[in-house]
């Protein structure tokens, strides 16, 4: 207990007054606080490093070298806070510029944007056609839009919003006219989108899009690591680039049962923004896989090479429209019993095709293919790698770089198909493999009839293992009636 | 002065109670929003009109006491004696008033509890959709919203199954009957503009329905251009996950697409169309 | 070195004069006297300091949870630096749902519940009651030392792998209890569990004493209806604690085993979880039962949380009433009112902990049963408050430091308490459930109510634990701030839920819905940091005073009961004459003296 002493009254002078001066003056910090974005820089593939390390190059250090690779992909690149792709001479001639992508885009899409506009921005243009200029708040992702409109257009809008903003050209229209076309034609800038991409994927994708950032760890399976180029479920044929429409579908769908969800919720031109800014991600890691290569090869790093790589890069994007997978004819819709029943021979073929060796005897993707001697332990198996993991191992990365990358080929049995279940899906799965993973094209003696069999003996087995069918199922046993007759009662319980 | 700046203080929270009461724009600190009536999103919802009611009739009577309270509050602080020579009154109570205060708030209580049993009873007991069909599913599962449509052989779990991703599009007509599901962890579906909420519990499968006024919808939809040429209504509002389920939680926002009843019609066709879609570009 | 207490005193027979006589004047070690004491004023103490620090971590994860809802996304001030130095300083998703999961924690178990029951609940109890110590002093002391281990095993949750619990202080299944559901149920959550049960052994410890030594240890004429309202409340709460922890302890074990053993008591069958079946063979999962249902925990847990929350509450409005009624120099308006509505609120609180589960997926027809009686409970709250209008009405009020925070506990309890009828309402919870109206109401009940009560608390009873009077003018301007920013902060909450912005989300301004509710969380977040900021008066003024105060006699407030005829701090077995008691403890103003306070033992 407090020893007995003198009482001593708290001293006026310097304590009270400090205290009070402690307290307003956290109040003022407080009311000033202003929160910052910070400072992020790209860093290098933990696969270059390794790579670089154990390619025994002679001219230069592994540091210098990976030194040299950092400063060509952030001159082609950017950083995070200002990503920017590097403008060559021939896209500049034909306006073909891709900071920002919508000089790039067509017009159906453009008009998508611009009606997601509308929507995203309803509040903004609704205070904008009463003329409450300076009631209008600042949106969410859209900095350069929100500085714009600050610095350019808000101060014009407050003195005459009536003027003509080029009294030269009728077009442009007035000054209001000007602060609603702001809004609806707004297309995010790349470093809008990065912002975006800060807040909404950086804790599962990581910076460099490379499927590890801080959250990555709990998830199965880890994010994609975009730096390879190679994405699982798009329409296009194996290992080639994605089309825009393929990663925008994943961005409105989400991959069902993964922990990447739908973001539809966002507008169009967001969207396609955050698109612009995967494939900057996705191409910087390409590129920086080719120059490794490139170094590891020829010793060197030269500014030819590197303006050489980064154009085939973006020539592969730009042609990945050129690979689109489609059916030419009209999709079955039903399966006769018959050619459920060739699917399923045909899926348990042990020498062409072989799907039953990895994808198991009733389709629980528990094959014996899947599993392999384990390099890092005598006599145990372990499951393959995906493409993504092989590349790590090759470049030399432990065991514990691997983790997340193990093969894992669908179970049907729990009726989820994360790139669509739509029978046309299950087609291009099938015909062309899934890229980065060990799933392959359908061997050539596959005619598609072939391959609509083993479409509908899958969707058989999905259907058979259904939750709602199986619930379905054992009301209608209690009612007396055919499972696939509806019920006419609610069927929970 | 301590009493001055107590009265103050009980007294501007009073005036910031009633005040708020009444007045939803100053307090918001932003500007004002569209399809806000008061400080909640109206309601377009045919049953909803109970619980706003509720909600109301509740809000008139705690004001009631909140005023009354306060102010007898405020009013002793002020008003007890600053003579120090004066004693306080020394009672120990009032009978008649200990009655009177009980009597009164008791029976006040009680007729909230009854009159709200009908509105609770028609809106979640399995009896308001007996017979009634089931016409998609929703199923919540980390961290998003999907939902499904039997297609038109009229069974779950088949090839024609419409799939659909966030978007909870349902048609501007009857009591709309749905299930809810969850793959993983309890999840909780929540519509405020629709008054709606349930949680997802998994292993089980819960009945929900929704039923939409046709003349709140009419106030507030957009029209929308059919593939045919026609105009349809829309009105798009969001679905909040409401039962933290994981780190995703903020993030599990669906939408409710709400069309008429050509739109939704139109829409059908459109995803019983695309379900078969052979990819082929236009 | 213990036989000085005495457990064999029959009720009104008792002399604690008596038995001080026969001490022995030992010397006890410092351990002995100040780490492993007895006396249920030390431990009193220790329950004191501990809830206090806890209180300001649980005030830092508050802390961080308001800036990530003012400024989503952006750096954070020192745990951005710590802990996320290399992708921006920001916060993670997951770090979100740790923050809140372990702020209400905090709050609930580390905070409240021993300020309120360990350590108010130990100081007075024997004081008011004038018995020289507690029925089982050495179970008191075992009863702190309890919370030890609960201390470190929350501490090891924050640095498990996967980071703290994160599946909110509800740890509803199947999220809690499915290691791949959220990276805090790896293990944080485990620790959580073991937390939890240490801390229900310490409170039972402590309500297994207070029981006996209310019913038994009470002074020569002090009848159950002379007791002073705070022993009343004290002695409901401890009756709450006996047989509503059980609950909480079994649901706790039930959980443990689910997360341990792969049991499936709240596991449904084929769930797949983050890719994982729980129920597969395979290393990770490692082959759990299941056929379980998630629901079973929500009624264990609430069967106990609720009676929790009025654990939380009866005691400060018994402590509150006694301050009410000593500063304002007035008797409690309706002593027998007051007694039988604690009653009610504490009997009552059985039978309502359907409400929080009104969209639970129970079955409807308990939502009407439960609402019922919810909306009952409102009454004997509004019983309670409608006294203390009547005891300050008329009164002679001294606006010291300990009778603001009480009127504050009132005025605030007020607002809580009638925003409780719309949560009562089954059709309005469905809106209203999880969104900041929850979250209002009981941040009004637990901080504007609970949390003021103790700081009342503090002010009335600092003198008597320290023989010093703690400073009035800096404990007025704390008094000032913090009613102040405590309304700023939590009075737009309720606005917040009626525009149906959810609770739990670490960036709701995505949603159309929600997308206008940014500035006023910003106007919330920066209140809060003022408010955390303000707190350093009463820090200041707690430690200046505790050494450098000013000495008081017994009496300082010129009260009526008994721990005021102790010695201030009181020594070994408090009492230093014989006591006997004549009437109530709240004979101020009496006609029968001059002056206006006639205490419990004095002889007229």
């Amino acid at each position: 207990m407090p020893h007995p002493s003198t009482s001593r009254p708290l001293p006026r002078r310097p304590l009270r007054p400090a205290l009070v001066g402690i307290a307003l003056g956290s109040l003022a910090l407080a009311c000033g606080l202003e929160p910052k974005a910070a400072e992020l820089r790209y860093s290098l593939n933990e696969k270059t490093i390794a790579e670089l390390e154990n390619a025994q190059l002679e001219d230069v250090a592994p540091a210098t070298a990976a030194a040299q690779i950092q400063g060509a992909l952030e001159m082609l690149f950017g950083t995070p806070s200002d990503p920017q792709f590097l403008v060559l001479r021939e896209w500049y001639d034909n306006d073909q510029n891709p900071n920002p992508a919508k000089w790039r885009l067509d017009e159906e899409t453009f008009a998508a944007v611009e009606e997601g506009n509308r929507r995203r921005f309803a509040l903004q243009l609704e205070l904008i056609e009463a003329g409450r200029y300076a009631e209008v708040p600042q949106p969410r992702y859209a900095d350069d839009l929100w500085a714009d409109w600050t610095e350019r257009v808000l101060p014009q809008v407050l003195s005459d919003d009536a003027a003509m903003v080029d009294p030269s050209d009728e077009e442009l229209g007035t000054w209001k006219d000007e602060a609603a076309y702001v809004f609806e034609s707004h297309y995010p800038t790349l470093r809008e989108s990065s912002r975006m991409y800060r807040q909404q994927c950086l804790h599962c994708h990581g910076t460099e899009g490379g499927g590890d950032g801080p959250t990555s760890p709990y998830l199965s399976p880890r994010p994609r690591d975009y730096r390879d180029g190679k994405f699982k479920w798009v329409a296009v044929e194996r290992n080639t680039a994605p089309r825009r429409e393929d990663l925008l579908h994943i961005l409105m769908e989400g991959v069902n049962t993964t922990a990447m969800p739908p973001f539809a919720r966002f507008s169009r031109g967001e969207l396609e923004g955050l698109v612009d800014y995967v494939r900057l991600l996705a191409m910087r890691g390409q590129v920086e896989n080719l120059l490794t290569a490139a170094v590891k090869s020829e010793g060197y790093l030269s500014a030819a090479t590197v303006l050489e790589n980064y154009q085939f890069v973006w020539e592969r994007w730009d042609k990945a429209p050129e690979r689109y997978v489609y059916f030419e004819d009209d999709v079955p819709r039903e399966a006769a019993p018959e050619m459920i029943e060739h699917g399923r021979q045909l899926f348990l073929n042990t020498k062409v095709g072989q799907c039953v060796t990895c994808h198991g005897p009733e389709g629980r993707g528990n094959g014996e293919s899947i599993w392999e001697l384990d390099p890092f332990r005598d006599g145990k198996m372990r499951r393959r790698l995906d493409e993504w993991g092989t590349a790590r191992q090759d470049a030399g990365l432990p065991e514990a770089a691997l983790k997340g990358f193990e093969t894992s080929p669908r179970n049907f049995q729990q009726a989820v198909f994360r790139g669509g279940g739509r029978p046309i899906d299950l087609y291009r799965r099938i015909k062309y493999g899934i890229s980065g993973t060990i799933m392959p094209a359908a061997p050539a003696e596959f005619s598609d009839e072939d391959i609509w069999s083993l479409v509908y003996f899958v969707l058989h087995l999905v259907e058979q293992s259904d939750v709602a069918r199986l619930i379905d199922a054992k009301v209608a046993l209690e009612e007396g009636r055919s499972a696939h007759e509806p019920a006419a009662q609610p069927s929970g319980h | 002065m301590m009493r001055l700046i107590v009265t103050a203080l009980f007294t501007a929270l009073l005036v910031l109670g009633v005040w708020t009461f009444f007045d939803s724009t100053t307090f918001l600190l932003g500007p004002e929003r569209a399809g806000y009536r008061w400080w909640w999103p109206t309601d377009v919802s045919t049953y909803g009109g109970g619980i706003d009611l509720l909600f109301v009739v509740i809000g008139v009577m705690i004001l009631v006491f909140f005023v009354l309270t306060y102010v007898v509050l405020i009013g002793a602080v002020f008003g007890a004696s600053r003579k120090s020579e004066e004693k306080a009154a020394f009672t120990h109570g009032n009978h008649k008033l200990e009655l009177l205060w009980t009597a009164v708030p008791a029976v006040l209580l009680l007729i909230i509890a009854f009159s709200q049993m009908q509105t609770w009873a028609a809106i979640k007991f399995r009896g308001a959709i007996a017979g009634e069909e089931i016409r998609a599913e929703a199923i919540a599962e980390q961290f998003d919203w999907r939902f499904r449509y039997p297609g038109t052989d009229g069974v779950f779990g088949t090839v024609d199954d419409i799939h659909s991703a966030t978007d909870f599009v349902v048609p501007v007509d009857d009591k709309f009957v749905f299930h809810l599901r969850s793959n993983d962890v309890l999840h909780s579906f929540f519509v405020p503009k629709l008054r709606l909420k349930q949680d997802a519990v998994p292993g089980m499968t819960i009945p929900m329905w929704l039923e939409v006024d046709p003349d709140r919808f009419a106030r507030e939809a957009q029209a929308i251009e059919l593939a045919d040429g026609s105009e349809g209504r829309e009105l798009v509002v969001d679905l909040i996950c409401a039962e933290l389920c994981g780190w995703g939680h903020y993030k599990m926002a669906g939408r409710v697409r709400m069309l008429s009843k050509n739109a939704f019609e139109a829409w059908m066709a459109e995803q019983e169309a695309l379900r078969f879609d052979n990819g082929e570009p236009e | 070195m213990s036989s000085t207490t005495a457990t064999h005193v029959a009720p009104g027979t008792g002399s604690p004069g008596t038995v001080r006589e026969h001490h022995e004047h030992h010397e006890l070690g410092f351990i002995r006297k100040y780490v492993f004491s007895t006396d249920h004023k030390v431990i009193g103490l220790q329950f004191m300091f501990t809830g206090l620090v806890f209180l300001v971590l649980g005030g830092l994860l508050a802390m961080a949870i308001r800036w990530q809802l003012a400024w989503p996304w952006t750096e954070m001030p020192v745990i951005g630096s710590i802990l996320f130095p290399h992708t921006g300083r920001v916060i993670t998703p997951e770090f979100y749902t740790m923050l809140f999961t372990m702020h209400g924690t905090v709050m609930i178990f580390f905070v409240i519940i021993p300020l309120l029951t360990g350590a108010f609940g130990n100081f007075l109890i024997p004081l008011m009651i004038g018995a020289p110590d507690m029925a089982f002093p050495k179970v008191n002391m075992i009863g702190y030392w309890l919370m030890a281990p609960a201390i470190v095993f929350l501490m090891l949750g924050f640095f498990s792998p996967g980071g703290g619990p994160a599946a909110g202080w509800t740890a509803y299944p199947p999220l809690s209890t499915i290691k791949s559901a959220a990276p805090g149920s790896i293990s944080g959550q485990t620790y959580w569990l073991l937390a939890l049960t240490f801390v229900g052994a310490s409170s039972m410890a402590g309500a297994v004493n207070y029981v006996t030594t209310i019913v038994k240890m009470r002074a020569p004429g002090m009848t159950m209806m002379r007791m002073p309202l705070t022993i009343w409340a004290l002695l409901i709460a401890a009756l709450l604690q006996l047989f509503a922890l059980p609950v909480l302890t079994a649901a706790g074990i039930l959980q443990l085993l689910d997360r341990t053993l792969l049991t499936g008591f709240f596991t449904p069958t084929n769930l797949i979880v983050n890719q994982i079946n729980p129920e597969s063979l395979d290393a990770f999962a490692g082959g759990a039962a299941a056929g379980g249902q998630p629901l079973l925990w929500q009624h264990l847990f609430w069967f106990y949380s609720h009676p929790a929350v009025y654990i939380m509450v009866v005691p400060a409005m018994g402590m509150a009433s006694d301050i009410i009624s000593t500063h304002a120099r007035k008797p409690i308006f309706g002593y027998k009112p007051m007694v039988y509505s604690m009653a009610a609120i504490a009997g009552l609180g059985f039978i309502v902990w359907g409400h929080h589960m009104f969209m639970s997926g129970m079955n409807p027809a308990l939502g009407m049963t439960f609402m019922v009686s919810t909306i009952m409970i409102a009454l004997p709250s509004a019983i309670k408050v409608f006294n203390w209008l009547g005891t300050v009405y008329g009164s002679r009020i001294q606006l010291t430091a300990a009778m603001l925070n009480a009127l504050g506990f009132v005025a605030m309890f007020i607002i809580g308490g009638l925003s409780g009828i719309w949560m009562a309402s089954t059709p309005v919870d469905i809106y209203i459930h999880d969104t900041y109206i929850i979250v209002a109401h009981f941040h009004y009940v637990v901080f504007g109510g609970s949390v003021f009560a103790i700081f009342a608390a503090i002010y009335h009873w600092f003198p008597k634990m320290f023989g010093r009077i703690m400073n009035e003018t800096l404990g007025k301007i704390h008094f000032v701030g913090s009613f102040i920013f405590t309304n700023g902060v939590f009075y737009m909450m309720h606005q917040l839920g009626m525009a149906g912005l959810m609770r739990r989300t670490a960036d709701p301004y995505d949603y159309e819905t929600y997308a206008h509710l940014q500035p006023l969380n910003e106007f919330i977040s920066i209140c809060a940091f003022c408010l955390f900021a303000w707190q350093i008066f009463f820090v200041v003024n707690f430690f200046h005073s505790m050494f450098w105060g000013k000495r008081v006699g017994r009496n300082p407030w010129k009260a009526c009961s008994l721990e005021w005829d102790a010695p201030s701090p009181p020594g070994h077995g408090n009492f230093d004459r014989r006591l006997a008691v004549h009437r109530g403890p709240y004979e101020y103003a009496s006609p029968e003296v001059d002056e206006d306070f006639l205490p419990q033992s004095r002889t007229v």
